[in-house]
């Protein structure tokens, strides 16, 4: 993943666990360990689509807050 | 047409305005993204201006309706005595049964009739809301992507309103324009009540039967008031 990328997530997952009400403590922990996780996920592949990112964003999210992986999930299939 | 007949119209039309989904969810995904990058306090600032922007397209649909139907178009013809009564029903038969078979995409999501180059669009839109214009010119487009559902529902709200004697007619189309918005505001509160995208969205698939029911059934009667009572 490169750095912008990587920038882009975490502004992204920030402003999403804000609006979530999820605390700004655990929102940095969670973030860390998501972009930790999902980096872990991409090691082993070459290409990765914006899809294939947003599946490993899932699946990361999914361990500490369902809302926010749920929100993930469906946030370009609400209208 | 009757004062009841006029007066049915007008609030069939708004219960199946108040149900119609594309203005509440873009909503959501506005005030969802406005509170997580600023604060809840100017995510309420901008939803007032995404609520002046929808009532200003209301406004705009009913004078523009009003002007081309009665000074233009028709002027002092009676819309008794053309086919304007079937042709309306027809158009509302047609959209019952697109509300029922096609509003809601399938799949457990609240995605909607328009085309999926749009709906990005607008997610885009709604998503990057900086100020108090943006969110007021996302209210104005969103009514006009809309349009296809709640253009004959103006058309009829306008002319039955007209149609209205020994009462004031303002009162009505106020009625009808605190209706559109009323959905948003059902969710602002929800919002402000702690509930998230993710609860109202979930709250949202599970209703989605219901809100097709509701504006299937809603232009159906409508329809039916149409040829019966005009």
């Amino acid at each position: 993943m490169d750095t912008a990328t990587e920038k882009t997530l975490i502004k992204d997952l920030k402003i999403n666990m804000k609006a979530l009400g999820i605390p700004a403590g655990s929102a940095e922990i969670f973030t860390e360990k998501i972009i930790s996780g999902v980096k872990k996920s991409i090691k082993s592949k070459n290409i990765i689509t914006e899809q294939d990112l947003n599946r490993f964003v899932i699946a990361e999210a999914k361990k500490y807050n369902t809302d926010l992986a749920y929100v993930y999930k469906i946030h370009d299939k609400i209208i | 047409m009757s004062f009841f007949a006029s007066l049915e119209i007008v609030f069939l039309a708004m219960l199946i305005h108040a149900f119609l989904q594309l203005v509440p969810s873009v909503f959501t995904i506005f005030y969802h993204y406005a509170s997580g990058k600023k604060s809840s306090r100017v995510a309420d600032d901008f939803s007032i201006f995404y609520i002046l922007g929808v009532e200003f397209f209301s406004v705009l649909m009913f004078i523009l309706i009003y002007l081309l139907f009665f000074n233009i178009f028709i002027g002092e013809i009676n819309l008794r005595s053309t086919v304007f009564p079937w042709i309306m029903a027809g158009v509302l038969v047609a959209l019952a049964i697109l509300s029922f078979f096609a509003y809601f995409k399938k799949g457990r999501t609240t995605e909607l009739f328009i085309s999926r180059k749009i709906a990005r669009q607008l997610t885009a839109s709604a998503k990057n809301v900086k100020n108090r214009s943006d969110a007021f010119v996302l209210g104005l487009t969103t009514g006009v992507f809309e349009l296809i559902f709640t253009l004959p529902l103006y058309i009829l709200a306008t002319t039955a309103i007209m149609e209205i004697d020994n009462f004031p007619r303002q009162i009505f189309g106020f009625l009808y324009i605190i209706a559109v918005v009323a959905p948003i505001m059902v969710y602002l509160v929800l919002f402000r009540r702690g509930y998230n995208l993710a609860e109202i969205e979930r709250l949202r698939i599970k209703n989605k039967t219901f809100f097709r029911t509701i504006e299937t059934i809603g232009y159906l009667v409508l329809a039916c008031v149409m040829l019966i009572g005009f």
